[in-house]
Protein backbone atom coordinates (compact mmCIF):
# COMPACT_ATOMS: atom_id res chain seq x y z
CA UNK A 1 0.00 0.00 0.00
CA UNK A 2 1.43 3.69 -1.03
CA UNK A 3 2.13 5.82 1.78
CA UNK A 4 2.03 9.88 0.66
CA UNK A 5 4.45 11.98 1.89
CA UNK A 6 2.37 13.57 3.64
CA UNK A 7 -1.95 13.39 4.52
CA UNK A 8 -4.44 14.41 6.66
CA UNK A 9 -7.14 12.75 7.67
CA UNK A 10 -10.76 13.84 9.81
CA UNK A 11 -11.65 11.09 11.94
CA UNK A 12 -15.32 10.91 11.22
CA UNK A 13 -18.21 11.67 14.22
CA UNK A 14 -19.76 9.82 16.70
CA UNK A 15 -21.84 7.28 14.92
CA UNK A 16 -24.94 5.69 16.06
CA UNK A 17 -26.37 2.77 14.04
CA UNK A 18 -29.15 0.60 13.52
CA UNK A 19 -32.82 0.18 13.82
CA UNK A 20 -33.52 2.49 17.08
CA UNK A 21 -30.82 4.91 17.30
CA UNK A 22 -32.71 7.52 16.61
CA UNK A 23 -34.08 6.83 19.77
CA UNK A 24 -30.76 8.51 21.43
CA UNK A 25 -31.31 11.55 19.87
CA UNK A 26 -32.69 12.98 23.16
CA UNK A 27 -29.41 11.24 24.87
CA UNK A 28 -26.87 12.83 22.28
CA UNK A 29 -28.81 16.40 22.54
CA UNK A 30 -28.15 16.22 26.25
CA UNK A 31 -24.70 15.08 26.51
CA UNK A 32 -23.56 17.56 23.80
CA UNK A 33 -25.51 20.67 26.37
CA UNK A 34 -28.24 21.13 24.24
CA UNK A 35 -31.69 21.35 25.69
CA UNK A 36 -33.92 23.59 23.36
CA UNK A 37 -32.28 22.67 19.83
CA UNK A 38 -33.51 24.23 16.41
CA UNK A 39 -34.93 21.07 14.14
CA UNK A 40 -34.36 21.63 10.41
CA UNK A 41 -36.24 19.04 8.66
CA UNK A 42 -36.44 18.09 4.95
CA UNK A 43 -39.87 18.93 3.71
CA UNK A 44 -39.96 16.12 1.56
CA UNK A 45 -40.43 13.76 4.79
CA UNK A 46 -43.85 15.36 5.42
CA UNK A 47 -45.33 12.35 3.68
CA UNK A 48 -43.82 9.82 5.68
CA UNK A 49 -44.08 8.97 9.06
CA UNK A 50 -40.63 9.90 10.30
CA UNK A 51 -41.78 13.61 11.53
CA UNK A 52 -44.09 12.22 14.10
CA UNK A 53 -41.89 9.33 15.10
CA UNK A 54 -39.11 11.64 15.65
CA UNK A 55 -41.69 14.03 17.60
CA UNK A 56 -42.63 11.18 19.73
CA UNK A 57 -38.65 10.40 20.92
CA UNK A 58 -37.80 14.17 21.97
CA UNK A 59 -41.29 14.52 23.81
CA UNK A 60 -39.65 10.72 25.41
CA UNK A 61 -36.67 12.57 26.05
CA UNK A 62 -38.09 15.63 27.22
CA UNK A 63 -36.03 17.71 24.35
CA UNK A 64 -38.69 20.99 22.72
CA UNK A 65 -37.11 22.09 19.91
CA UNK A 66 -37.13 26.00 20.27
CA UNK A 67 -37.47 25.86 16.51
CA UNK A 68 -38.75 23.60 13.84
CA UNK A 69 -37.49 24.51 10.10
CA UNK A 70 -38.80 23.05 7.30
CA UNK A 71 -38.89 25.94 4.68
CA UNK A 72 -36.25 24.30 2.31
CA UNK A 73 -35.89 24.12 -1.81
CA UNK A 74 -34.53 21.58 -2.99
CA UNK A 75 -30.57 22.37 -3.64
CA UNK A 76 -31.10 25.47 -1.02
CA UNK A 77 -29.67 28.69 -1.73
CA UNK A 78 -27.51 30.80 0.76
CA UNK A 79 -30.11 32.78 1.61
CA UNK A 80 -32.02 30.00 3.13
CA UNK A 81 -28.78 29.12 5.18
CA UNK A 82 -28.99 32.83 6.48
CA UNK A 83 -32.50 32.28 7.23
CA UNK A 84 -31.97 28.99 9.34
CA UNK A 85 -29.08 31.21 10.99
CA UNK A 86 -31.61 34.11 11.52
CA UNK A 87 -34.06 31.61 12.99
CA UNK A 88 -32.14 29.92 15.28
CA UNK A 89 -30.45 33.02 16.53
CA UNK A 90 -34.43 34.84 17.08
CA UNK A 91 -35.47 31.71 18.65
CA UNK A 92 -32.82 31.42 21.41
CA UNK A 93 -31.67 27.71 20.37
CA UNK A 94 -28.55 26.14 21.88
CA UNK A 95 -28.09 23.26 18.93
CA UNK A 96 -28.69 22.20 15.15
CA UNK A 97 -30.77 18.82 14.39
CA UNK A 98 -30.97 18.40 10.72
CA UNK A 99 -33.13 15.19 9.37
CA UNK A 100 -33.15 14.96 5.84
CA UNK A 101 -31.24 14.48 2.40
CA UNK A 102 -28.22 15.54 1.24
CA UNK A 103 -29.07 18.89 0.90
CA UNK A 104 -30.78 19.47 3.91
CA UNK A 105 -27.70 17.73 5.18
CA UNK A 106 -25.42 20.68 3.44
CA UNK A 107 -27.49 23.40 4.39
CA UNK A 108 -27.38 22.26 7.99
CA UNK A 109 -23.62 22.30 7.59
CA UNK A 110 -23.59 25.64 6.17
CA UNK A 111 -26.16 26.96 8.79
CA UNK A 112 -24.08 25.57 11.32
CA UNK A 113 -21.27 27.54 10.58
CA UNK A 114 -22.49 30.83 9.89
CA UNK A 115 -24.40 30.12 13.32
CA UNK A 116 -20.94 29.57 15.20
CA UNK A 117 -18.62 31.82 13.56
CA UNK A 118 -21.55 34.44 14.04
CA UNK A 119 -20.57 35.48 10.69
CA UNK A 120 -23.44 37.91 9.17
CA UNK A 121 -23.71 37.04 5.32
CA UNK A 122 -22.15 34.08 3.51
CA UNK A 123 -18.76 35.18 2.83
CA UNK A 124 -18.15 35.10 6.10
CA UNK A 125 -17.59 31.33 5.69
CA UNK A 126 -16.62 30.14 2.15
CA UNK A 127 -13.64 28.43 1.81
CA UNK A 128 -11.10 25.78 2.52
CA UNK A 129 -9.97 24.75 5.46
CA UNK A 130 -10.55 28.63 6.32
CA UNK A 131 -12.78 28.46 9.57
CA UNK A 132 -10.84 29.01 13.06
CA UNK A 133 -12.94 28.67 16.08
CA UNK A 134 -15.55 26.80 18.75
CA UNK A 135 -18.95 25.11 17.26
CA UNK A 136 -22.20 24.43 18.21
CA UNK A 137 -24.19 20.89 19.43
CA UNK A 138 -24.45 19.14 15.89
CA UNK A 139 -26.36 16.01 15.30
CA UNK A 140 -27.16 14.53 11.46
CA UNK A 141 -29.50 12.32 10.29
CA UNK A 142 -29.55 11.13 6.85
CA UNK A 143 -32.64 10.06 5.41
CA UNK A 144 -30.94 8.99 1.89
CA UNK A 145 -27.85 6.84 1.89
CA UNK A 146 -26.07 8.36 -0.88
CA UNK A 147 -24.15 11.32 0.09
CA UNK A 148 -22.74 10.81 3.20
CA UNK A 149 -22.81 14.28 4.12
CA UNK A 150 -23.05 13.10 7.82
CA UNK A 151 -19.69 12.30 7.55
CA UNK A 152 -17.83 14.86 5.28
CA UNK A 153 -16.07 17.86 5.35
CA UNK A 154 -17.74 19.35 2.10
CA UNK A 155 -20.97 21.85 2.09
CA UNK A 156 -22.40 22.75 -1.50
CA UNK A 157 -25.05 25.58 -1.58
CA UNK A 158 -26.66 27.37 -3.94
CA UNK A 159 -26.26 30.78 -5.52
CA UNK A 160 -29.39 33.03 -5.23
CA UNK A 161 -28.86 34.36 -8.61
CA UNK A 162 -26.48 32.23 -10.49
CA UNK A 163 -26.51 28.68 -11.71
CA UNK A 164 -23.77 28.19 -9.69
CA UNK A 165 -22.38 26.15 -6.56
CA UNK A 166 -20.91 27.67 -3.27
CA UNK A 167 -18.91 25.34 -1.80
CA UNK A 168 -17.26 25.14 1.75
CA UNK A 169 -15.15 22.70 2.96
CA UNK A 170 -13.58 22.40 6.67
CA UNK A 171 -13.36 19.74 9.26
CA UNK A 172 -14.88 21.71 11.76
CA UNK A 173 -17.92 20.96 10.39
CA UNK A 174 -18.86 17.36 10.81
CA UNK A 175 -21.45 17.04 13.14
CA UNK A 176 -20.61 15.51 16.92
CA UNK A 177 -23.28 12.64 16.20
CA UNK A 178 -24.46 11.18 13.33
CA UNK A 179 -27.21 8.72 13.38
CA UNK A 180 -28.24 6.46 10.81
CA UNK A 181 -31.38 3.92 11.57
CA UNK A 182 -33.06 1.78 9.10
CA UNK A 183 -36.55 3.89 9.69
CA UNK A 184 -35.54 7.15 8.02
CA UNK A 185 -34.00 5.60 4.59
CA UNK A 186 -36.72 2.61 4.33
CA UNK A 187 -39.57 4.50 2.19
CA UNK A 188 -37.17 5.87 -0.32
CA UNK A 189 -38.29 5.24 -3.92
CA UNK A 190 -36.20 2.41 -5.91
CA UNK A 191 -34.62 5.48 -8.18
CA UNK A 192 -33.54 7.29 -5.55
CA UNK A 193 -31.90 4.17 -3.92
CA UNK A 194 -30.44 3.24 -7.42
CA UNK A 195 -28.93 6.99 -7.52
CA UNK A 196 -28.13 7.67 -4.15
CA UNK A 197 -26.27 4.28 -3.92
CA UNK A 198 -24.35 4.49 -7.23
CA UNK A 199 -23.34 8.34 -6.08
CA UNK A 200 -21.58 6.31 -3.18
CA UNK A 201 -20.06 3.89 -4.77
CA UNK A 202 -18.64 6.76 -7.08
CA UNK A 203 -17.22 8.60 -3.69
CA UNK A 204 -15.43 5.58 -2.60
CA UNK A 205 -13.82 3.91 -6.35
CA UNK A 206 -12.95 7.92 -6.43
CA UNK A 207 -11.44 8.45 -3.38
CA UNK A 208 -9.68 4.79 -3.55
CA UNK A 209 -8.01 5.84 -7.06
CA UNK A 210 -7.66 9.32 -6.92
CA UNK A 211 -4.47 11.40 -6.62
CA UNK A 212 -5.14 12.33 -2.84
CA UNK A 213 -5.80 8.54 -1.74
CA UNK A 214 -4.07 7.73 1.58
CA UNK A 215 -4.16 4.42 3.85
CA UNK A 216 -7.01 5.40 6.16
CA UNK A 217 -9.24 6.50 3.34
CA UNK A 218 -8.81 3.32 1.43
CA UNK A 219 -9.81 1.19 4.54
CA UNK A 220 -13.17 3.24 4.31
CA UNK A 221 -13.40 3.00 0.64
CA UNK A 222 -12.92 -0.80 0.35
CA UNK A 223 -15.61 -1.28 3.07
CA UNK A 224 -18.39 0.89 1.31
CA UNK A 225 -17.37 -0.53 -1.99
CA UNK A 226 -17.83 -3.64 -0.71
CA UNK A 227 -21.36 -3.06 1.25
CA UNK A 228 -22.76 -1.44 -2.15
CA UNK A 229 -22.17 -4.89 -3.89
CA UNK A 230 -23.56 -6.87 -1.56
CA UNK A 231 -26.62 -5.08 -0.81
CA UNK A 232 -27.89 -2.59 -3.46
CA UNK A 233 -29.35 -5.08 -5.60
CA UNK A 234 -31.11 -6.57 -2.75
CA UNK A 235 -32.68 -3.12 -1.59
CA UNK A 236 -33.98 -2.30 -4.93
CA UNK A 237 -35.67 -5.87 -5.01
CA UNK A 238 -36.71 -5.95 -1.79
CA UNK A 239 -37.25 -2.05 -0.30
CA UNK A 240 -38.49 -3.17 3.03
CA UNK A 241 -35.04 -4.97 3.94
CA UNK A 242 -34.01 -3.05 6.60
CA UNK A 243 -30.30 -4.89 7.58
CA UNK A 244 -30.05 -4.16 3.78
CA UNK A 245 -31.09 -0.85 3.97
CA UNK A 246 -29.24 0.24 7.16
CA UNK A 247 -25.72 -1.44 5.31
CA UNK A 248 -26.67 1.01 2.43
CA UNK A 249 -26.88 3.68 4.86
CA UNK A 250 -23.24 2.56 6.49
CA UNK A 251 -21.77 2.42 2.71
CA UNK A 252 -22.81 5.69 2.14
CA UNK A 253 -21.50 7.02 5.63
CA UNK A 254 -18.04 5.27 4.84
CA UNK A 255 -18.16 6.63 1.40
CA UNK A 256 -18.24 9.99 2.69
CA UNK A 257 -15.31 9.31 5.34
CA UNK A 258 -13.19 8.48 2.26
CA UNK A 259 -13.96 11.45 -0.16
CA UNK A 260 -14.07 13.90 2.43
CA UNK A 261 -10.46 12.79 3.53
CA UNK A 262 -9.46 12.25 -0.53
CA UNK A 263 -11.90 14.15 -2.62
CA UNK A 264 -13.32 12.81 -5.88
CA UNK A 265 -12.24 12.99 -9.60
CA UNK A 266 -13.67 13.49 -13.07
CA UNK A 267 -16.33 11.89 -12.18
CA UNK A 268 -17.62 14.17 -10.39
CA UNK A 269 -16.08 17.02 -12.31
CA UNK A 270 -18.04 15.88 -15.34
CA UNK A 271 -21.47 14.91 -13.16
CA UNK A 272 -21.62 18.46 -11.79
CA UNK A 273 -21.00 20.16 -15.32
CA UNK A 274 -24.03 18.14 -16.10
CA UNK A 275 -25.98 18.91 -13.06
CA UNK A 276 -25.17 22.92 -13.85
CA UNK A 277 -26.30 22.48 -17.60
CA UNK A 278 -28.82 19.94 -17.95
CA UNK A 279 -29.61 19.85 -14.54
CA UNK A 280 -29.92 16.11 -14.70
CA UNK A 281 -29.91 14.60 -10.73
CA UNK A 282 -26.85 14.03 -9.04
CA UNK A 283 -26.63 10.11 -8.66
CA UNK A 284 -27.94 9.80 -12.65
CA UNK A 285 -24.64 11.73 -13.56
CA UNK A 286 -22.88 9.23 -11.51
CA UNK A 287 -24.60 6.13 -12.66
CA UNK A 288 -23.80 7.98 -16.27
CA UNK A 289 -20.06 8.78 -16.05
CA UNK A 290 -18.56 6.47 -13.79
CA UNK A 291 -17.61 3.82 -16.28
CA UNK A 292 -16.26 5.38 -18.81
CA UNK A 293 -14.40 7.76 -16.71
CA UNK A 294 -12.66 4.55 -14.49
CA UNK A 295 -12.11 3.11 -18.36
CA UNK A 296 -10.02 6.18 -19.18
CA UNK A 297 -8.19 5.86 -15.93
CA UNK A 298 -7.42 2.62 -16.33
CA UNK A 299 -3.88 2.99 -16.89
CA UNK A 300 -3.05 4.56 -13.49
CA UNK A 301 -5.40 2.70 -11.39
CA UNK A 302 -4.68 -1.58 -12.58
CA UNK A 303 -3.27 -2.22 -8.97
CA UNK A 304 -6.39 -0.50 -7.63
CA UNK A 305 -8.07 -2.70 -10.06
CA UNK A 306 -6.82 -6.08 -9.19
CA UNK A 307 -8.06 -5.34 -5.29
CA UNK A 308 -11.51 -4.34 -6.57
CA UNK A 309 -11.47 -7.83 -8.44
CA UNK A 310 -10.65 -9.39 -5.38
CA UNK A 311 -13.17 -7.92 -3.57
CA UNK A 312 -16.11 -8.26 -5.59
CA UNK A 313 -15.42 -12.26 -6.67
CA UNK A 314 -13.72 -13.26 -2.83
CA UNK A 315 -14.53 -17.10 -4.26
CA UNK A 316 -12.43 -16.85 -6.98
CA UNK A 317 -8.65 -17.73 -7.53
CA UNK A 318 -6.98 -14.89 -9.53
CA UNK A 319 -6.41 -16.18 -12.36
CA UNK A 320 -10.44 -16.44 -12.92
CA UNK A 321 -11.82 -13.44 -11.07
CA UNK A 322 -13.36 -11.66 -13.91
CA UNK A 323 -11.62 -7.96 -15.07
CA UNK A 324 -13.60 -5.04 -12.08
CA UNK A 325 -15.02 -2.97 -15.18
CA UNK A 326 -16.11 -5.85 -16.20
CA UNK A 327 -17.58 -6.93 -13.06
CA UNK A 328 -18.98 -2.95 -12.32
CA UNK A 329 -20.49 -2.64 -15.68
CA UNK A 330 -22.95 -5.63 -15.20
CA UNK A 331 -23.62 -4.26 -11.42
CA UNK A 332 -24.42 -1.30 -12.95
CA UNK A 333 -26.53 -3.16 -16.17
CA UNK A 334 -28.45 -4.61 -13.18
CA UNK A 335 -29.35 -1.82 -11.13
CA UNK A 336 -30.33 0.18 -14.28
CA UNK A 337 -33.52 -2.26 -14.97
CA UNK A 338 -34.45 -2.57 -11.19
CA UNK A 339 -34.42 1.21 -10.97
CA UNK A 340 -35.33 1.79 -14.78
CA UNK A 341 -32.45 4.27 -15.13
CA UNK A 342 -31.26 5.56 -18.30
CA UNK A 343 -28.25 3.88 -19.61
CA UNK A 344 -26.59 7.11 -21.93
CA UNK A 345 -26.69 10.96 -21.67
CA UNK A 346 -29.20 11.24 -24.67
CA UNK A 347 -31.58 8.90 -23.01
CA UNK A 348 -31.43 10.90 -20.05
CA UNK A 349 -32.46 14.03 -22.00
CA UNK A 350 -28.89 15.22 -22.98
CA UNK A 351 -28.31 17.01 -25.81
CA UNK A 352 -24.96 17.29 -28.01
CA UNK A 353 -25.39 20.94 -28.14
CA UNK A 354 -25.16 21.26 -24.55
CA UNK A 355 -21.79 19.00 -24.24
CA UNK A 356 -19.04 21.93 -24.96
CA UNK A 357 -21.14 24.06 -21.80
CA UNK A 358 -20.71 20.91 -19.61
CA UNK A 359 -16.77 20.58 -20.51
CA UNK A 360 -16.53 24.33 -19.73
CA UNK A 361 -18.15 23.73 -16.49
CA UNK A 362 -16.08 20.39 -15.55
CA UNK A 363 -13.26 22.60 -16.47
CA UNK A 364 -13.33 24.53 -13.42
CA UNK A 365 -14.17 21.82 -11.06
CA UNK A 366 -11.60 21.18 -8.35
CA UNK A 367 -12.12 17.60 -8.35
CA UNK A 368 -9.97 17.62 -11.66
CA UNK A 369 -6.83 17.84 -9.43
CA UNK A 370 -7.14 14.42 -8.03
CA UNK A 371 -8.70 12.53 -11.40
CA UNK A 372 -5.73 9.69 -11.45
CA UNK A 373 -4.96 10.89 -14.96
CA UNK A 374 -4.58 14.42 -16.10
CA UNK A 375 -7.27 15.36 -18.34
CA UNK A 376 -7.23 17.97 -21.03
CA UNK A 377 -11.04 19.89 -22.48
CA UNK A 378 -11.06 17.79 -25.47
CA UNK A 379 -10.43 14.61 -23.29
CA UNK A 380 -13.48 15.61 -20.79
CA UNK A 381 -15.64 16.49 -24.02
CA UNK A 382 -14.54 12.85 -25.22
CA UNK A 383 -15.87 11.12 -22.14
CA UNK A 384 -18.96 12.56 -22.58
CA UNK A 385 -19.29 11.63 -26.49
CA UNK A 386 -18.56 8.18 -25.04
CA UNK A 387 -21.74 8.35 -22.81
CA UNK A 388 -24.19 10.08 -24.92
CA UNK B 1 15.16 34.93 6.00
CA UNK B 2 12.38 33.03 5.31
CA UNK B 3 9.78 36.09 5.13
CA UNK B 4 12.36 37.96 2.50
CA UNK B 5 12.84 34.77 0.43
CA UNK B 6 8.89 34.41 0.13
CA UNK B 7 8.49 38.48 -0.96
CA UNK B 8 10.97 38.09 -3.22
CA UNK B 9 9.63 34.58 -4.70
CA UNK B 10 6.13 35.73 -4.78
CA UNK B 11 7.21 38.57 -6.35
CA UNK B 12 9.02 36.83 -9.16
CA UNK B 13 5.90 34.93 -9.27
CA UNK B 14 3.47 37.69 -9.91
CA UNK B 15 5.79 39.32 -12.64
CA UNK B 16 6.13 35.87 -14.47
CA UNK B 17 1.96 35.18 -14.41
CA UNK B 18 2.14 38.75 -15.76
CA UNK B 19 4.37 37.96 -18.63
CA UNK B 20 2.85 35.17 -19.99
CA UNK B 21 -0.78 36.25 -19.28
CA UNK B 22 0.50 38.77 -22.20
CA UNK B 23 2.58 36.33 -24.09
CA UNK B 24 0.92 32.35 -23.44
CA UNK B 25 -2.92 31.93 -24.36
CA UNK B 26 -3.51 29.44 -21.78
CA UNK B 27 -2.78 32.04 -19.43
CA UNK B 28 -4.85 34.27 -20.64
CA UNK B 29 -7.55 31.41 -20.49
CA UNK B 30 -6.89 30.53 -16.99
CA UNK B 31 -7.20 34.62 -16.00
CA UNK B 32 -10.43 34.94 -18.48
CA UNK B 33 -12.49 33.27 -15.38
CA UNK B 34 -12.03 36.21 -13.17
CA UNK B 35 -14.37 38.97 -13.56
CA UNK B 36 -12.92 42.96 -13.67
CA UNK B 37 -12.82 43.88 -10.12
CA UNK B 38 -11.22 40.12 -9.06
CA UNK B 39 -8.06 39.97 -6.95
CA UNK B 40 -6.39 36.93 -6.41
CA UNK B 41 -4.08 36.66 -3.27
CA UNK B 42 -1.38 34.24 -2.51
CA UNK B 43 -0.20 34.43 1.28
CA UNK B 44 2.71 32.83 2.32
CA UNK B 45 1.36 32.31 5.42
CA UNK B 46 -0.94 33.46 8.28
CA UNK B 47 0.71 37.29 8.35
CA UNK B 48 3.39 36.88 5.81
CA UNK B 49 4.08 38.00 2.64
CA UNK B 50 1.45 38.44 -0.03
CA UNK B 51 1.13 38.75 -3.84
CA UNK B 52 -1.86 40.52 -5.03
CA UNK B 53 -2.88 39.74 -8.51
CA UNK B 54 -5.88 42.08 -9.13
CA UNK B 55 -7.71 42.99 -12.32
CA UNK B 56 -8.91 46.18 -12.89
CA UNK B 57 -12.13 47.30 -14.30
CA UNK B 58 -10.42 47.45 -18.27
CA UNK B 59 -9.61 43.63 -17.36
CA UNK B 60 -6.01 44.85 -17.20
CA UNK B 61 -3.89 42.55 -14.60
CA UNK B 62 -1.07 44.14 -11.99
CA UNK B 63 0.82 42.22 -9.45
CA UNK B 64 1.61 43.65 -6.13
CA UNK B 65 2.66 43.04 -2.42
CA UNK B 66 -0.25 44.91 -0.84
CA UNK B 67 -3.31 42.59 0.42
CA UNK B 68 -6.76 44.05 -0.08
CA UNK B 69 -9.08 43.31 2.65
CA UNK B 70 -11.11 39.55 1.79
CA UNK B 71 -14.59 39.80 0.30
CA UNK B 72 -16.70 38.70 -2.64
CA UNK B 73 -14.72 39.67 -5.22
CA UNK B 74 -10.99 38.23 -3.35
CA UNK B 75 -9.83 34.69 -3.25
CA UNK B 76 -7.07 34.43 -1.12
CA UNK B 77 -4.97 31.15 -0.92
CA UNK B 78 -2.65 31.20 2.30
CA UNK B 79 -0.08 28.51 3.15
CA UNK B 80 -0.52 26.88 6.60
CA UNK B 81 3.01 26.71 7.54
CA UNK B 82 6.52 28.58 6.18
CA UNK B 83 7.54 24.82 5.31
CA UNK B 84 5.04 24.58 3.34
CA UNK B 85 4.99 28.01 1.55
CA UNK B 86 8.75 27.65 0.55
CA UNK B 87 8.66 23.95 -0.60
CA UNK B 88 5.99 25.40 -2.77
CA UNK B 89 6.92 28.56 -3.83
CA UNK B 90 10.45 27.46 -4.53
CA UNK B 91 8.92 24.74 -6.90
CA UNK B 92 10.35 21.78 -4.79
CA UNK B 93 6.94 21.07 -4.67
CA UNK B 94 3.92 21.89 -7.28
CA UNK B 95 0.96 24.00 -6.27
CA UNK B 96 -0.91 21.67 -6.97
CA UNK B 97 0.42 19.19 -4.76
CA UNK B 98 0.11 21.34 -1.99
CA UNK B 99 -3.23 21.84 -2.67
CA UNK B 100 -3.80 17.81 -2.45
CA UNK B 101 -1.62 17.98 0.81
CA UNK B 102 -3.67 20.22 2.70
CA UNK B 103 -0.84 22.40 2.86
CA UNK B 104 -3.28 25.72 2.00
CA UNK B 105 -6.38 27.29 3.03
CA UNK B 106 -8.10 29.29 0.98
CA UNK B 107 -10.87 32.06 1.51
CA UNK B 108 -13.29 33.06 -0.90
CA UNK B 109 -14.92 31.23 -3.45
CA UNK B 110 -13.70 27.74 -3.96
CA UNK B 111 -15.10 27.47 -7.57
CA UNK B 112 -12.45 29.95 -9.11
CA UNK B 113 -9.77 28.15 -6.96
CA UNK B 114 -8.67 26.06 -9.87
CA UNK B 115 -7.72 28.66 -12.58
CA UNK B 116 -5.61 30.29 -10.06
CA UNK B 117 -3.80 26.97 -9.34
CA UNK B 118 -3.16 26.24 -13.19
CA UNK B 119 -1.56 29.56 -13.38
CA UNK B 120 0.85 29.16 -10.64
CA UNK B 121 1.83 25.91 -12.40
CA UNK B 122 1.97 27.18 -15.49
CA UNK B 123 3.75 30.34 -14.21
CA UNK B 124 6.49 27.36 -12.06
CA UNK B 125 7.00 25.56 -15.30
CA UNK B 126 8.52 28.99 -17.23
CA UNK B 127 9.81 29.92 -13.81
CA UNK B 128 12.16 27.13 -12.47
CA UNK B 129 14.35 24.61 -14.51
CA UNK B 130 12.99 21.10 -15.31
CA UNK B 131 15.66 19.48 -13.40
CA UNK B 132 14.53 21.57 -10.10
CA UNK B 133 10.68 21.56 -9.99
CA UNK B 134 8.61 18.37 -8.42
CA UNK B 135 5.47 18.07 -10.09
CA UNK B 136 2.37 15.97 -9.19
CA UNK B 137 1.61 14.75 -13.07
CA UNK B 138 3.30 16.18 -16.36
CA UNK B 139 4.26 20.03 -16.25
CA UNK B 140 2.97 21.99 -18.63
CA UNK B 141 5.03 22.61 -21.98
CA UNK B 142 6.83 25.89 -21.92
CA UNK B 143 6.13 28.55 -24.69
CA UNK B 144 8.84 30.65 -23.55
CA UNK B 145 12.16 29.60 -22.73
CA UNK B 146 13.37 29.78 -18.90
CA UNK B 147 15.67 33.21 -20.04
CA UNK B 148 13.17 34.56 -21.89
CA UNK B 149 10.53 34.31 -18.71
CA UNK B 150 13.26 35.50 -16.10
CA UNK B 151 14.14 38.45 -18.96
CA UNK B 152 10.64 39.03 -18.97
CA UNK B 153 9.97 39.25 -15.62
CA UNK B 154 13.08 41.09 -14.35
CA UNK B 155 11.92 43.69 -17.17
CA UNK B 156 8.08 43.20 -15.37
CA UNK B 157 9.55 44.32 -12.16
CA UNK B 158 11.51 47.18 -13.11
CA UNK B 159 8.84 48.64 -15.10
CA UNK B 160 6.55 51.53 -14.09
CA UNK B 161 3.74 49.83 -14.57
CA UNK B 162 4.43 47.28 -11.28
CA UNK B 163 2.59 48.70 -8.71
CA UNK B 164 0.54 47.59 -5.78
CA UNK B 165 -2.98 47.52 -6.66
FE1 LIG C 1 -21.44 12.55 -5.35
Amino acid sequence: MKIPPYFEFTSPPRLLAGEGALDHLPYELKALGCQKPLLLRDPGLSVTTLPSLLDRILEEGQIVPAAVFTDLPADAPMSRVMAVAASYRASGCDGLVAVGGGSVLDTAKAAMLVISSGATSFAGVEGFHAFHGAVIPFVLIPTTAGTGSEATTVSVVSHDEKNIKMELVTPRMLPQTAILDPRCTVSLPPKITAATGIDALTHSLEALTGKQANPLSRVHALAAIELVHAHLETVLLNPGDKAARQAMALAAYLAGVSFSNSMVGAVHSLGHGLGAVCHLPHGITMELLLLPVLRHNRPAIEADLKDLAALWSPDLPESERPDFLDSLASFLEAVRKYAKLPATLSEAGVTREQLPAVVERAWMDGSLLTNPVELSKADLLELLEGAF
Amino acid sequence: MKTMVAAVVLKFLGAGILVLQRKDSRMQEELTAYAPGSALQIRAWDGGPVLCLAKSASGAWTAGSLSRPLGSEVVEVVFKSPRSAILALLGLQSVSAAFLENRVTVRGDLMVTLPLVRAVNLAEAHLFPRWWTKPIGTLPPRRLTLMGTWFGALAQLFSPQERSP
